[in-house]
Parts: structure tokens; C-alpha cells; sequence
């Protein structure tokens, strides 16, 4: 089965008009997404499922240096190509280019697939996505460094 | 007497300025460098080689059968590699041995140029070479390059440096 194209739209309480501020909000948008996949957690907070005992006897995990922390990093890449697709004053989406490598990748993760037709239970690992909490934390300083209404 | 209304961005200035040059000096650049260096090897050791600046990815050219079954009674191989992965290792040494030169505000990443062990002066730097240029026997392998999402990768560690410098000089909170 063809993979779903990765995309999240980010409703924003009130409309930003400024566009620079927006592109703004959308970079520090993912860099939360990034960062809060880094340590582990998924778009809730809570802890990614733990790596497969097969995954973590692999060569390719051993390669990357990996821990025990789930930071869906290998490579890298697939983190490295999550980006601002489109945003208006009302909302900013978030995700992948369409048909991609990494957008393959980040929908095995997302739904829990991983290159199976559908998903293994208990492995999904979303990660595309902020809080209600972040995303006001991120807002209020873009509007504060923007002085911006 | 009344203050003189005119604000003066003189110390301000001066501030952004060392901040700036502290950002591309040779010790602020070093982790840069590193990271760069451990995003390259990694990749190579994945299996995948750069062909071009800001390029895409791709698979390494697959080993033949016959260096495969070299490989397969080779006591030496090293443990990031199986006998017929084609990740550019085999005793190791070539990646492990990779440095890099800050100068200028620039970083250059390279095999080291000393010999490798037990050869006959063959250094890691020539070896690299070999497999960049390849030839009727060998394919093209070429590894030290960044690719565009590398790219990215070093620059979300690069600003996370520089926004600790303005951090440590009090210009961001």
C-alpha cells in the first residue's frame, strides 16, 4: 500500500497576518517537533514504544550509535526533511514533500506500518504534531518578538 | 540639564560583533566540525554515498561476488561491516581516520594523510581518493560530500550553538 502523505494543519487561536512572523512560527514549530522527537516522546508526551529486540541487534542500529531512547533517527534524514508546506493566517501545516523517501518513512512511524500493509499493533510512533501548551508558549513569543498582532 | 534622548547602539554593536566573530572562530566551529564528520561517516557506514555537493543520497555500488568471498575468510573485517555490505569498510581505518581544518570561518573535512598500517605509504586520504575517481575495476564511490538534508541537520546544530553564544552574551534570553 502506498504511503499517506505526512501532513499535520496547526489551527492558530487567532488569525497572525504578518507573514514572516507566520514563516517564523512554522520553523519553531518543527524545531519542537524535532526536539520533543528527540527525546523520545510522541505528540502527547509520552514515551515512544521501544525499539524491536531484532532492530536493536542490528548492524544498522549499532552503525548510528543508537541508545535506548526511540528518537526515530538513523540517518537523520527523515527529521531533516520535516518542513513548512503551506500556511495562511489561520493555520500553518507542517510535514513532508508528497511521495518522498522521508515521508514513506515518517508514515511507517506515524501509523505503524513500517513497510507492512497494515499496522503492527502497538508499534505506532506519531510524532507529527505540538500541543495546545507548546504551541501558545510559541505563539505568544512570536508575537512578542514580532511585536505583531 | 536634561539626558540627551539619543540612544547609542555602540555597546550593542560591539556585543553582536564579538558574537559573530566567536561564532565562526576555529573553537566555536569544532563541535560543528565534529558533528559533520560523525553525519558523514555515519551515512557512508549506512551504506550510502553523496555524489555532489547538497546532493541526494544514494546506495553505494554493490561489492562483487568475488571480493565478497575475499571478504567472507578476511580476519581483519571490521565490526561495522559484514562481508558483503559495500559501506566503504573493511579494516575500518579510512573512516575512523577522518579530521578536519577550521580556517577562516571555514571547515574542511578529509581522510587523514597519514599512511595507513601496514601499507605500502597508501594513505587514507589516496584511498578516498581511488574510490571518488574509480576506474574500470572499481566503481565510483564517493562519500565525502553533505547532502541537502545533512545540510539541514548542520545547520539546526549550528544555530543551536550560535543561539548559545547569544545566550552566554545576554542578546537572547
Amino acid at each position: 500500500m502506498a504511503a499517506k502523505w505526512q501532513r499535520i494543519k496547526i489551527q492558530l487561536d487567532e488569525p497572525i497576518k504578518d507573514e514572516d512572523a507566520r514563516e517564523v512560527l512554522g520553523d519553531l514549530i518543527v524545531e519542537r517537533i524535532v526536539e520533543r522527537t528527540s527525546q523520545g516522546k510522541d505528540v502527547d508526551g509520552n514515551r515512544f514504544p521501544a525499539y524491536s529486540p531484532k532492530y536493536k541487534e542490528s548492524l544498522d542500529f549499532k552503525i548510528a550509535g543508537k541508545g535506548s531512547t526511540v528518537d526515530l533517527q538513523l540517518s537523520g534524514d527523515m527529521l531533516a526533511s520535516l518542513k513548512v508546506l503551506k500556511h495562511t493566517r489561520n493555520w500553518i501545516e507542517v510535514g513532508f514533500e508528497k511521495r518522498s523517501e522521508e515521508n514513506a518513512r515518517a508514515d511507517g512511524n506515524i501509523r505503524g506500518t513500517y513497510g507492512t500493509d497494515s499496522p503492527i499493533p502497538g508499534k505506532a510512533r506519531n510524532f507529527l504534531g505540538i500541543s495546545d501548551k507548546d504551541l501558545l508558549k510559541l505563539v505568544k513569543y512570536v508575537k512578542k518578538s514580532n511585536s505583531i498582532a | 540639564m536634561s539626558k540627551n534622548p539619543t540612544l547609542s547602539l555602540k555597546k550593542t554593536l560591539s556585543k553582536i560583533e564579538k558574537t559573530i566573530k566567536e561564532s565562526i572562530n576555529a573553537k566555536a566551529l569544532k563541535p560543528v566540525a565534529e558533528f559533520t564528520i560523525g553525519i558523514v561517516v555515519k551515512r557512508t557506514r549506512l551504506g550510502y554515498g553523496v555524489e555532489k555537493e547538497l546532493g541526494e543520497r544514494s546506495k553505494f555500488t554493490a561489492l562483487s561476488k568475488r571480493y565478497v568471498e575475499d571478504r567472507k575468510v578476511f580476519k581483519g573485517l571490521a565490526s561495522t561491516t559484514t562481508a558483503k555490505r559495500s559501506n566503504l569498510t573493511r579494516t575500518g581505518e579510512m573512516l575512523e581516520s577522518m579530521e578536519y581544518k577550521v580556517e577562516r570561518g571555514e571547515i574542511t573535512i578529509f581522510p587523514s594523510r597519514r599512511a595507513r598500517k601496514g601499507s605500502s605509504g597508501l594513505t587514507n586520504y589516496d584511498l578516498a581518493g581511488y574510490h571518488a575517481k574509480g576506474n574500470s575495476k572499481l566503481p565510483r564511490r564517493v562519500f565525502n560530500n553533505v547532502s541537502s538534508k545533512e545540510f539541514n541537520q548542520i545547520l539546526r546544530f549550528y544555530r543551536k550553538t550560535f543561539g548559545d553564544l547569544l545566550r552566554l552574551r545576554g542578546l537572547i534570553s
